[in-house]
C-alpha cells in the first residue's frame, strides 16, 4: 500500500538517507522537514501516515514537537516514531511516557528503516 | 513493502555512496570540530562553548556513521560525546583518551571509499 511518512529532522544526511530508504525499499511517499515547527505545517498540509521524528534538534525538540502535533485535532490521529541516538535509561523512560508509537535508534539500518516502522505500527502490507 | 529487501539492496548502496560523498564535507567538519575541542583540551584550555559544540558533532556523527556502514564509527563517536558531555573533570588523561579516540574515528571515517 501507498504510504505517506512525514520525515523531521534537523540534520541533512539523516533525513536525506532515512528518505531514500523508505522511498527506495518500501516505496512509500516522503516529505521531509528540518525543523519541529515546519514538521507542524507539513503534517498539516500533507497528513501523512506516519511521522518519524528526530528527538534533539535546535529550537522545538522532538518531545515538544509530539506534544504540539496532539494539539491540533486534525492531525493528533498520526501514529509517531520518535528517532534518537540518545539510549540513556532516564530518556527511554522519558519518551516512554510521553505516548509515541515506538522508538527507533539512531544509527538505524537503511535496508530495514521500513519494516521497523511497520512493525511498529503493525502495518501489514 | 512487497519485494524482498535483497531486491533493492544494489540500489540503495549506491544511492547510499552518492549521499556519502554529497555530505563528506560536512562529516570533516564535524571531525574538525572535535579536534578542536581535543587541541583545547590537549593546552589544558577548553572552552565551555567549544566543549559544547564537540560534544553536538559527536551525537551527530554517533547517529550518522553506522547508517553509512560505519558501526564502529557510531560507538567512537558515542563515547567521545559521553566524554565532551562532562561539564567538569577534563583533565590531561581524559584528553589523551579523547585523541586517541578520535584518531580512530578518523581512520573509520577515512576508511570508506
Amino acid at each position: 500500500m501507498q504510504r505517506r511518512i512525514l520525515i523531521i529532522d534537523d540534520e541533512d544526511d539523516i533525513r536525506q538517507v532515512a528518505a531514500l530508504s523508505l522511498e527506495t525499499v518500501a516505496g512509500w511517499e516522503v516529505v521531509t522537514a528540518s525543523s519541529g515547527r515546519q514538521g507542524i505545517r507539513r503534517a498539516q498540509d500533507e497528513k501523512p501516515d506516519a511521522i518519524l521524528l528526530d528527538v534533539m534538534m535546535p529550537g522545538m525538540d522532538g518531545p515538544t514537537t509530539f506534544q504540539e502535533l496532539r494539539k491540533i485535532p486534525e492531525i493528533a490521529e498520526i501514529p509517531v516514531i520518535l528517532l534518537t541516538a540518545k539510549v540513556q535509561g532516564a530518556d527511554q523512560k522519558r519518551f516512554a511516557n510521553l505516548g509515541v508509537s515506538a522508538v527507533l535508534f539512531k544509527p538505524f539500518d537503511p535496508l530495514t528503516l521500513a519494516q521497523q516502522m511497520s512493525d511498529a505500527l503493525g502495518w501489514k502490507d | 513493502m512487497s519485494d524482498p529487501p535483497d531486491s533493492h539492496a544494489h540500489d540503495l548502496e549506491a544511492l547510499l555512496q552518492t549521499l556519502w560523498k554529497n555530505n563528506y564535507p560536512t562529516l570533516l567538519e564535524r571531525l574538525k570540530t572535535l579536534r578542536d575541542a581535543q587541541s583545547e583540551l590537549a593546552t589544558g584550555s577548553l572552552k565551555d562553548q567549544t566543549r559544547k559544540d564537540g560534544e553536538a558533532a559527536a551525537h551527530k556523527l554517533a547517529g550518522v556513521l553506522g547508517t553509512f556502514g560505519l558501526p564502529q564509527g557510531s560507538k567512537l563517536a558515542s563515547k567521545i560525546e559521553a566524554l565532551l558531555a562532562q561539564e567538569t573533570g577534563l583533565d590531561g588523561e581524559r584528553g589523551r583518551e579523547l585523541g586517541e579516540w578520535l584518531d580512530e574515528l578518523e581512520a573509520v571515517v577515512s576508511s570508506k571509499p
